[in-house]
């Protein structure tokens, strides 16, 4: 997958869900997007793979998409601050 | 013989309520009359009979063990190196997880996820009430030794709150307070130490927290507060120091004692921004 830039991101996923940790060390950027048929898609920044999109199907999308765009903060600032998995 | 006395709130950790005589006092709900308040000591509060399995209570102990030297070095104000922030964090899930209240709370999880998803609702992950909660009860170590559960705790900033001169926190029969979601940024975790300190965490101002540990006096309304908080999270008593039981702390007690009932929720998906 191409990588896009900030506006095309945007455009992409309209439905952003943007995660700024705010320290200067990563900045890291979710967007999300809602499909026709109700899946959603998720702009996942995972290092080194860059911009990865997974799709959720809707019945366990709100589950998903909810719990990881919070939980991957705090994954990796663990991973940041202890060096290493929790 | 009387069935094994399991604490769910060990003696070193309500020890600091006692005077010099061995003494707290317990208030508890008696029916509709209100609350009444009557002596005790720290090892005669905060058990249950047969509660846990000989396996469990003996990792409980050992865990305890462990975990005392922490406790004594936060009473002392000692800053904790980052082994020790990790045992205290475990501390306070295995605090968390092994009271009544949540155990039956955590067993009826299940039930909760499938009411949630819209999902056939005979269907059940155990087969009985019983199943579920014995089940519950074994996991309790394998909670406390949650490694996936440490970030959200180990992570954030401490705060130990000294209560203001004449007043003094008490401590309910759930001890560690988790207010929210433990992923979410505006979550509390509120564990009173002693009648003095107590202790929080949190993110002191916005994601990403620093790890920090700080002491803070409070105000005597802000104790009062937390004390509220603490009766409301309580299933059925909390304690105090002989000194500190007075007619306003029942009123308090009284008004807010087993006010929640409800430890642990499930996500309301409505409000998901759609």
């Amino acid at each position: 997958m191409a990588i896009l830039e900030v506006s095309e991101r945007r455009r992409a996923f309209p439905f952003e869900a943007k995660i700024d940790l705010g320290n200067g060390a990563g900045l890291f950027s979710a967007y999300a997007r809602v499909n026709p048929d109700r899946t959603v898609t998720v702009l996942n920044f995972e290092p080194p793979l860059g911009f990865v999109e997974k799709t959720y199907d809707a019945s366990l999308a709100r589950v998903q998409l909810s719990t990881e765009l919070r939980d991957i903060r705090w994954k990796w600032l663990y991973q940041h601050v202890y060096g290493s998995d929790s | 013989m009387n069935s094994p006395r399991n604490h769910i709130s060990p003696k070193f950790t309500n020890d600091p309520w006692a005077n010099a005589h061995g003494q707290l006092v317990v208030i508890r709900r008696v029916s509709t009359k209100g609350v009444v308040a009557r002596p005790s000591g720290p090892n005669n509060w905060g058990h249950e009979r047969d509660l846990y399995p000989a396996n469990v209570e003996e990792a409980l102990g050992r865990f305890e063990n462990a975990v005392a030297p922490v406790y004594r070095l936060l009473l002392e104000g000692s800053v904790l190196n980052a082994t020790q922030r990790h045992l205290w964090s475990h501390w306070l899930l295995c605090q968390f997880g092994r009271t009544p209240a949540i155990l039956l709370s955590i067993a009826g999880l299940p039930e909760q996820v499938i009411s949630h998803l819209d999902l056939d609702p005979t269907a059940n992950l155990f087969s009985s009430t019983d199943e579920a909660i014995i089940s519950t009860i074994r996991g309790i170590i394998d909670f406390a030794g949650n490694r996936r559960l440490v970030p959200y705790l180990v992570l954030r900033d401490w705060v130990i709150y000294r209560a203001a001169k004449g007043t003094s926190f008490i401590k309910g029969d759930n001890p560690v307070i988790i207010q929210g979601a433990l992923i979410d940024d505006g979550t509390r975790i509120i564990y009173p130490l002693s009648p003095n300190l107590c202790f929080e965490a949190g993110i002191l101002g916005v994601f990403p927290p620093s790890q920090l540990q700080i002491e803070h006096t409070i105000t005597a309304e802000q104790v009062r507060d937390i004390n509220k908080c603490i009766a409301h999270c309580a299933e059925r008593e909390v304690i105090c120091t002989v000194d500190a039981n007075n007619p306003e702390l029942l009123a308090d007690v009284d008004a807010n004692l087993g006010g929640s009932g409800d430890f642990l929720r499930v996500g309301d998906f409505s409000k998901w921004p759609f």
